[in-house]
């Protein structure tokens, strides 16, 4: 009995000097870490809008959670808005993107946040140079089938499954934003809570 | 034993990776990239390094029935504070080992070192086996990562090396790769150790980790008892 009560407060001692120890790492990376995740999303934001000075960050609420929507304004006009949108139908669990259009509805850039698919093959997808052909020149509210379905969008050869889904992911977050358009645009303007210098 | 062959024995002869043939989980998933191989090598390094050191300094006040139970809370503490602060200022390494990190906690190596060398050591011993076991792990993971990313994408630390020109055979950087790559690199070191001993005239055996009954884990309740 003594010695089990030994083995256990020696234990447990152990493990409250690691919680401690862990609380405080905890507290003094929280910021850093919520700072470098701001960052990562805004250098998105900025790859794929126009260029613009002012962000503005609308979060509306839909039947299915939340949307963020990125505006771009120069000057008082909106010169692209950006939002995020993802599918499952790659090769590999969730595949997540980021979209800007233009006011005139024409995309104006795409970024792959996240996804699993295939190195070499799939995964080439994530650089941007073979998203520009992907996407240039193209509306919004166009259509995203692959020339494999009978659509106008070019898949890489042999990965046209992870083309299909970033096709299927760009034009579901289309369908929602122009649904939601109306509502980003009737926002009053004191939600401008992003300054870009 | 000495100080300097504590330190350099994970280099070569008692490298993690194709000696020990310890920590080949993460071994084969991240080595598609050198960078990726030395990214995970230096953070195992790290916790292999702490949890050396506290298991060294604790090896008199931690009894020995609940010996694994503690170190497995020196480690994961360890491994939980280098996902954090990796996540805080170095994200996009972060977010390419973001799901092997977590993993390091079932990292033979670590566990294993603790067990074998930590725990029945003075601590500068434990310090030097925790660095240098760790460099030797990195460089295996470089070694692998660099066979395997020369051979799948034609690049080395991402500079191209073989040209446009170059077909990269996928399948390198894919899982079967791993294995692919693994085994030629055991193969071709268990060539030149098979020479060496033939030049010295000596027998040669393979190392005998690579036999699993020599494996420590397995002698858990021998250990016990004595």
């Amino acid at each position: 009995m003594k010695e089990t009560l030994n083995l256990a407060l020696r234990l447990a001692l152990i493990c409250a000097v690691a919680a401690l120890a862990l609380a405080q790492i905890d507290g003094l990376t929280r910021e850093p870490i919520a700072a470098a995740e701001a960052r990562a999303q805004r250098e998105a934001v900025k790859a794929v809008l126009p260029a613009f000075a002012e962000l503005v960050i609308d979060t509306l609420s839909t039947d299915t959670g939340e949307v963020v929507y990125y505006s771009g304004l120069q000057n008082g006009a909106v010169t692209g808005c950006a939002f995020t949108a993802s599918t499952r139908l790659g090769y590999s669990g969730l595949i997540e993107i980021i979209v800007g259009v233009d006011p005139g509805g024409k995309v104006t850039g795409v970024r792959i946040l996240r996804h699993a698919e295939t190195p070499g093959l799939g995964a080439n997808y994530a650089a941007p140079k073979v998203l520009n052909r992907f996407y240039k020149d193209r509306e919004l509210a166009g259509d995203w089938k692959v020339v494999k379905d009978g659509g106008p969008v070019d898949a890489i050869t042999g990965a046209t499954v992870t083309g299909r889904a970033i096709g299927d992911a760009i034009a579901t977050g289309g369908r929602r934003y122009a649904a939601d358009r109306d509502r980003i645009e009737a926002r009053p303007a004191a939600t401008a809570v992003d300054q870009e210098k | 034993m000495s100080a300097s062959k504590t330190l350099f024995r994970g280099f070569w002869h008692e490298n993690p990776i194709f000696r020990l043939l310890l920590g080949l989980c993460p071994a084969l998933a991240v080595t598609t990239s050198v960078e990726n191989g030395i990214g995970m090598g230096l953070a195992s390094t790290f916790v292999l390094l702490c949890s050396n050191t506290i298991v060294s300094l604790l090896r008199d006040f931690i009894p020995k029935k609940v010996r694994i139970p503690a170190y497995i809370v020196v480690i994961a503490s360890f491994v939980t504070i280098v996902d954090l602060v990796m996540h805080a200022y170095f994200f996009e390494l972060h977010k390419s080992l973001g799901l092997f990190i977590p993993l390091i906690v079932v990292n033979c190596i670590i566990l294993g070192r603790a067990e074998a060398f930590a725990s029945r050591n003075p601590l500068p011993l434990a310090i030097l086996d925790g660095i240098g076991m760790g460099l030797g792990f990195t460089l295996g993971l470089a070694t692998l990562g660099g066979v395997r990313e020369l051979l799948g994408s034609g690049t080395l630390l991402g500079m191209s090396v073989f040209g446009d020109g170059y077909p990269p055979a996928l399948v390198m950087i894919l899982p079967p790769g791993a294995f692919l790559a693994m085994g030629m690199l055991l193969a071709g070191m268990n060539r030149l150790e098979e020479r060496r001993a033939i030049r010295a005239g000596e027998v040669y055996s393979p190392p005998r980790e690579m036999d699993c009954g020599s494996c420590v884990l397995c002698k858990l309740d021998e250990n016990i008892k004595s």
